[in-house]
């Protein structure tokens, strides 16, 4: 068996590779040890959010493309994402705390992004209950959400539609030739060749490549989340963040609240699966308490967390490693968004080769020294009061 | 999609239609809620296999002159068909003609609109049906008050938990080398016994007939959930339907499921209720504590009473442990002398509180409590194995409208799938094959060595292993004993001395309805297991010294209440068909209520399981025949439950009432014996630990086991058995490996 790439891993950002290569007419393969977002993957766990402020330099291109996208998104695959599009609130509660916003407003301005500078009044008008003491926004109008796991479902579906081989439920090894990767060998004895095989394993990464002796330095951390019980529809249109709080929180189409971050989980020891800390849930809940104040009176009907691949450097890599390799992974806190404009631009890069705006995450381009790395890796899951 | 009856035949449809469920003033009929739109495309697709029968009674109305009758001329011909007198009516077997189209009538004004029926959700809108909603709040479930919320179809639910994935699974392809154990069935026993083998370092092997599964595919959606209603959905129990007499000396016939029994991964732990509860203390040893009080004359004739083989106590770590995998929300009970129990005053002693709180109680239940409570009983909530808090990686309950007979849309709910397998396939030592439908338990010189199983292309195979558990269902674990025969086996596995099949018992279920008219009791909220309960009349809780049958029987009341079937829930006054029919239901649909009769069902010498060598599944061999009518002791307890029900009913106000008949039939879900437990091979199939006395390496357990059926749902008992049994095949396995070193 055969194809031109394989993708392996079919969360949002290797879905949305395996749907673009395959609808400009390549013979693809997107294979994953389970499934499209599934537990406890990424993609299975993300809040969905679709945030195009506050992101680096480099990431602010792809950003704009995706935001672009997304609109029209769903009509393309033909799938409800749950998508919706309240834009996004990121509050300041103290003085101190309004430099942060007016630096954010300024870098992404410079970006090009559409990003306003909203007063206390104006977030009430969007945003009714959120606490008095949001003294000043960052508002980007064309934000919002969807649900990963649905995109990840719809970008395989459509990618299937479009010829691609789906391979689903069984754990794969990268083969060898010399130096060159040339495909995989399945759990059962079976391989698949191609000419490009494309990693975008999330937190499965590392383990993949270790046989090649690759190393990035990135790290699997799982990240928690929680869910509401269900509150009255349309309370908060926007995603919301603050810039003194490890938070990030949405009202779902249901009703209900979810309320994301980076708050560590702990590993189960049950291969990359980790569990929400109640020690962080505690802390994730006052916090969202404390912007929408309803939710004193709500209660948790639901906590999960999923593993991640953070970089050290908090960009992702893409490009081209090993020949016959191209690696897309260590998007934590910010894959969801640019997902459309990531599979948009590696299915160029791999057909036309050096796709500008995809440079600056080049695989290569870090070489922290040992102790940096193990101390990224060593950095503890529990936070200390 | 396409209309599969002429345009002659299709005018004849609606006008039926429209005859039966008739438009009313100002609002619709059947044909416009869509309903014959519905089946006529159904005739196309799932319910091709139908299409004769509408064909053939389409043609008897024609001939009958249906078209050009008048109205009552019309009605009248609609009388003849439902009567069954109309002449050329085909004969389908088990029911009529009528019976059918009017459950299609029904599914087609009250289905979800993704299947093309409900047209706008009129047929929702019209009775007051809210369709695919979670989340209902407390207040919403108050007796008196109308749920406000507007309806919602199951395209509109958002997908905000976070769930398993399918389990992986390998489709049947041939014998898998190595096994430790052999498990026939991927059901909730399979399931549990499989955890504790591999926790136990056993490498397994399960063959499951049907395919895989999250158990979440049909939540929220009435009619696929019940389609086996009419012999669609489950994938292999339908072509093994038992056959059903009262008697030995009576003709036996297909019987009708009074609930689905579920083929497919996971088996009934996706469609099961969820009450977890304990058997009394007593309940083990039902035989001699009723002789030691009442003496051997008071045990009816013709019974087969016996005590377990075991204690309370010897079950009771298994029941902590199998609560632990469930995750059990209740409140522990206890006397309430001392005022702190709000659970059951009988309940047998336990070392820890439940897991979590109870789910809290519904309008309706707090209704049925205070009354009982006014005639001087200990209401309490059921113990379920439904999550109030988030726990494991799963949802809380979100009290929506769709639970037994439903996997549940958020995990809330335990299954096999989202309990123990995880953690068993993790382990890398679990192989579940699906697709592998085991036909006979193969022997070598006697012991037990595997199991041979077809594949759906007709392939044949042996799986072996060193020790072999059979944990399907009550029907198939006898059937699988019975057609599995060797030299030393004549008669089948584990019936050297003719036990297998005896003492079969199940659940009836002969229910007081009561009708609160004017008053929304809005029982579509919540999950059934919600319930408020009367054990007081339970067991020997009460004394029997005046009565004229032992033991008894529990009182409660579920929710539940979904509008396919609700539709067909009428008192003995009010057709099937009319503007009656309408009237009574548009205007009492959520006025109705149900005061739910758990007897129990004593063993006995009538009542047994066998081969009906006249019907055959579809590989040509014998279905089950079942054996069951309930005896004097249950003729005469019913009605006495049945009295005190509608004496609570009236209490809660309830403005009429109406009786289910004290015979509801088998294939109830709570179907137990077949392959009793005992210590002597005289009189049981297995030991205490489900190993099969004449059969060594084989281990039967499940509903199969029971000795007796308390007034319990068995579910929790079953998992608690299978745990003990776990335990003992790994111990012989243990046992072999030293005799093979020695």
């Amino acid at each position: 068996m055969s194809a031109d790439v394989i993708v392996i891993g079919a969360g949002v950002t290797g879905g949305a590779i395996a749907w673009h290569l395959a609808r400009d007419g390549a013979r693809v393969a997107l294979i994953d040890a389970a499934g499209p977002a599934c537990r406890p993957s990424a993609s299975w766990a993300s809040a969905g959010g679709l945030r195009s402020q506050g992101r680096h330099a480099a990431d602010q291109p792809l950003t704009l493309m995706a935001a672009a996208r997304w609109p029209v998104l769903g009509a393309e695959l033909g799938a409800d994402l749950e998508e919706s599009f309240g834009g996004h609130l990121h509050l300041a509660e103290t003085g101190e705390e309004c430099a942060a916003i007016e630096a954010r407003i300024a870098a992404d301005r410079a970006g090009g992004l559409a990003i306003e500078r909203l007063e206390a009044a104006q977030i009430r008008e969007i945003a009714p209950e959120i606490t008095p003491r949001a003294l000043l926004g960052a508002y980007t109008p064309g934000d919002g959400q969807a649900h990963p796991g649905r995109v990840a479902r719809a970008f395989a579906e459509a990618a299937e539609q479009d010829g691609a081989q789906l391979r689903f439920g069984q754990p794969a090894t990268l083969l060898r030739d010399g130096d060159r990767v040339t495909g995989v060998a399945f759990a059962d004895g079976t391989t698949l060749r191609a000419a490009t095989t494309v990693v975008a394993a999330g937190a499965w990464t590392q383990a993949l490549l270790a046989p090649l002796g690759l190393d990035l330095p990135i790290r699997a951390r799982g990240l928690q989340m929680l869910l509401s019980d269900l509150a009255p529809r349309d309370l908060l249109a926007p995603t919301v963040t603050a810039v003194g709080r490890n938070l990030s929180l949405k009202q779902l189409r249901s009703g209900a609240f979810m309320m994301g971050g980076r708050w560590f989980a702990r590993p189960t020891g049950r291969g990359q699966e980790t569990a929400p800390l109640d020690a962080h849930a505690a802390k994730q809940w006052a916090g969202a308490a404390a912007i929408l104040p309803r939710l004193a009176r709500h209660r948790l009907v639901h906590q999960w967390a999923g593993t991640e691949a953070q970089s050290i450097d908090g960009d992702p890599f893409i490009g081209r490693s090993r020949p016959g390799l191209y690696l897309a992974c260590g998007f934590s806190n910010h894959g969801f968004q640019i997902c459309p404009a990531v599979g948009a631009l590696v299915a160029r890069d791999l057909r036309d080769g050096a796709e500008p705006l995809l440079a600056p995450f080049a695989p290569g381009r870090l070489a922290p020294d040992a102790a940096q790395l193990a101390a990224f890796r060593a950095e503890p899951i529990l936070e200390v009061a | 999609m396409t209309d599969m009856l002429t345009p002659t035949e299709r005018l004849l449809l609606d006008a039926l239609f429209d005859r039966i469920f008739p438009p009313g003033d100002g609002t619709p009929g059947a044909v416009e809620i869509g309903a014959a739109d519905y089946v006529a495309t159904a005739l196309g697709g799932p319910y091709a296999a139908h299409l004769p029968l509408y064909r053939e009674t389409l043609a008897a109305l024609a001939a009958a002159g249906f078209a050009e009758a008048d109205g009552p001329g019309q009605i009248r011909l609609v009388a003849a068909l439902e009567a069954d007198t109309l002449p050329g009516l085909p004969r389908p077997a088990g029911h009529s003609a009528f019976d059918l189209i009017w459950r299609h009538l029904r599914e087609g004004l009250f289905c979800d609109p993704a299947h093309g029926g409900n047209r706008g959700m009129a047929g929702w809108t019209l009775i007051g049906f809210p369709g695919a909603q979670n989340g209902f709040e407390e207040i919403e479930q108050t007796v008196g008050r109308k749920v406000a919320r507007a309806p919602q179809p199951m395209a509109a639910l958002s997908q905000d938990a976070r769930l398993d994935a399918v389990p992986q699974t390998r489709p049947a392809a041939g014998p898998i080398a190595g096994a430790d154990v052999v498990i026939v069935g991927g059901g909730f026993v399979g399931s549990f016994m499989a955890l504790k083998l591999v926790r136990a370092g056993k490498r397994v092997v399960m063959l499951e007939a049907g395919s895989s599964r999250t158990g979440r595919e049909h939540a929220m959606d009435e009619l696929s959930a019940t389609a086996f209603r009419n012999l669609g959905g489950t994938e292999k129990f339908n072509a093994e339907v038992p056959t059903w007499r009262l008697n030995p000396g009576s003709p036996a016939r297909p019987a009708s499921m009074s609930q689905g029994l579920e083929t497919r991964l996971g088996g009934n732990s996706v469609a099961w209720g969820a009450v977890a509860m304990r058997f009394y203390e007593d309940d083990f040893e039902i035989h001699s504590k009723t002789v030691a009080k009442y003496g051997e004359d008071r045990l009816p004739e013709g019974h087969a009473l016996a005590d377990w083989p075991m204690s309370y106590r010897d079950l009771e770590p298994f029941y902590d442990e199998a609560e632990a995998l469930l995750g059990v929300s209740g409140h522990a009970g206890g006397p309430r002398e001392d005022g702190r129990s709000r659970g059951n005053p009988f309940e047998a002693p336990r070392k820890t509180p439940y897991e979590m709180p109870a789910l809290r109680r519904s309008g309706l239940g707090a209704r049925f409590a205070e009354a009982a409570e006014g005639l001087g009983y200990h209401p309490f909530a059921l113990p379920a194995a439904i999550l109030t808090a988030p726990w494991k990686g799963r949802h809380a309950c979100t009290y929506c409208s769709f639970c037994s007979r439903f996997g549940c849309h958020v995990d809330a709910k335990a299954s096999a799938q989202n309990t123990v397998l995880p953690e068993a396939l993790a382990s890398g030592l679990l192989t579940i094959v699906t697709g592998a439908r085991v036909t006979e338990i193969v022997t070598e010189a006697g012991r037990a060595t595997g199991a041979r199983y077809r594949t759906k292309d007709g392939a044949e195979h042996v799986q072996t292993g060193r020790q072999v558990i059979v944990a399907t269902y009550a029907f198939e674990n006898t059937r699988l004993l019975l057609l599995s025969r060797d030299a030393d086996h004549p008669d089948g596995l584990g019936n050297n001395q003719g036990q297998v099949g005896r003492y079969y018992m199940t659940r009836q279920q002969p229910s007081v309805y009561a009708v609160f008219e004017g008053e929304p009791v809005n029982r579509f909220i919540g999950p059934t297991a919600q319930a408020q309960a009367i054990a007081d009349l339970s067991c020997d809780h009460f004394d029997h010294a005046d009565k004229d049958f032992i033991r008894g029987g529990r009182i409660a009341v579920f929710n539940q209440y979904l509008p396919i079937e609700a539709s067909g829930v009428l008192p003995p006054d009010v057709p099937r068909w009319g503007a009656a029919w309408r009237d009574f239901f548009v205007t009492n649909y959520n006025s109705i209520s149900m005061l739910f009769l758990d007897p129990e069902i004593l063993p006995s010498q009538n009542n047994r399981l066998d081969l009906d060598d006249s019907a055959t599944d579809d590989l040509g061999r014998p279905v089950v025949r079942i054996t069951f009518d309930i005896g004097g002791n249950e003729e005469r307890m019913i009605p006495w439950l049945q009295d005190r029900a509608e004496e609570i009913a009236r209490k809660m106000g309830a403005t009429r009432t109406w009786r289910r008949p004290a015979l509801t039939g088998p294939i109830s879900t709570h179907d137990t014996g077949g392959t009793r437990m005992g210590h002597d091979p005289a009189t049981s199939v297995t030991d205490g630990f489900g190993r099969v006395h004449d059969t060594p390496g084989l281990t039967v357990v499940g509903g199969s086991s029971f000795v007796s059926l308390p007034p319990v749902n068995p579910a929790l008992t079953i998992l608690a058995l299978s745990l003990r049994a776990a335990e003992a095949v790994v111990a012989d396995l243990a046992a072999a490996a030293t005799e093979e070193l020695a």
